[in-house]
């Protein structure tokens, strides 16, 4: 697993690109399909997803780097106690902004 | 009489001449020499990329008929061996990725969004069986929907690596 601050520098790399190059996020699939999304890249993913913490009963935002095999090599979660990253996507929801402004938000706070 | 200077002077002057006419023609021999071996190296290379076409295909063909057999086990609730048949398609799939020549960036993100799908799928398949099934859902339709966009999108990249391969086989 990479650190939290190598987390934090891929996240906001690969949520520069997905802007950049105007990727084109999807909604997971399955049960998770109303909160969150998936970018793929050539050889790894970018998830953006909120969560419930079943057994604490509280609710996080998690970004996850999938590696080449799927795999999941890297993960950021923030809370709803008061996390900035949380909030950031709390508002967005709220708002209903797209996920595109939703990152933008977010990056500059990464 | 040409005195021996001249003859020496003229005899100069055509070895001169021979001198170049041999060269021009080395030259020539050196230029046909260098195309027949771009000519011998873009030859190994086309069927390096046929073999690698070939192999290919047929690692995405028979991911495909993996995919077949996923939904069976699915629709027979055979849910034990789920993880197995998903993490050979994943192995396949990654072959495609490493090996297939002139794949472009989308064909690439698009196996790395069903190899990302089938590891979410993975994850979930049996907690989303049990909660599927205690609200009376078709589960076995529910997951196979999920998997059916992968196929098709396969299938895309299959029908794109036979092509190329009918047009480097027609020489074009």
């Amino acid at each position: 697993m990479v650190s939290d601050e190598q987390m934090k520098e891929i996240a906001a790399r690969s949520l520069r690109r997905t802007l950049d190059d105007s990727l084109e996020w999807s909604t997971l699939r399955g049960a998770r399909a109303r909160n969150g999304y998936i970018c793929n890249f050539e050889n790894a993913s970018l998830i953006v997803e909120k969560r419930n913490d079943e057994d604490a009963d509280i609710d996080f935002v998690r970004f996850a780097i999938l590696n080449g095999s799927g795999e999941t090599v890297g993960e950021i979660t923030s809370y709803e106690d008061g996390d900035e990253l949380y909030e950031l996507y709390e508002k967005a929801e709220t708002k209903a902004l797209s996920i595109n402004e939703t990152l933008q938000n977010i990056l500059s706070h990464l | 009489m040409p005195s021996v200077s001249e003859i020496a002077n003229w005899s100069s002057i055509i070895g001169l001449f021979f001198g170049l006419v041999a060269f021009i023609i080395a030259i020539a021999q050196l230029e046909r020499t260098r195309k027949a071996a771009t000519a011998a190296k873009n030859a190994v290379e086309d069927f390096d990329i046929k073999v690698r076409r070939l192999y290919s295909s047929t690692d995405l063909a028979r991911a495909l008929q993996a995919f077949e057999e996923l939904k069976r086990l699915i629709y027979d609730q055979n849910f034990d061996r789920v993880p197995e048949r998903i993490a050979s398609i994943q192995e396949q799939l990654i072959a495609v990725r490493a090996s297939a020549p002139n794949l472009s960036d989308a064909e690439r993100q698009i196996l790395q969004g069903v190899i990302a799908n089938l590891e979410m799928l993975e994850i979930e398949t049996l907690k989303r069986f049990h909660s599927l099934q205690q609200k009376n859902l078709q589960v076995h339709s529910v997951i196979v929907d999920e998997i059916l966009p992968d196929v098709g999108k396969l299938r895309q990249i299959l029908v794109n690596l036979k092509t190329f391969n009918t047009e480097v086989k027609d020489g074009k």
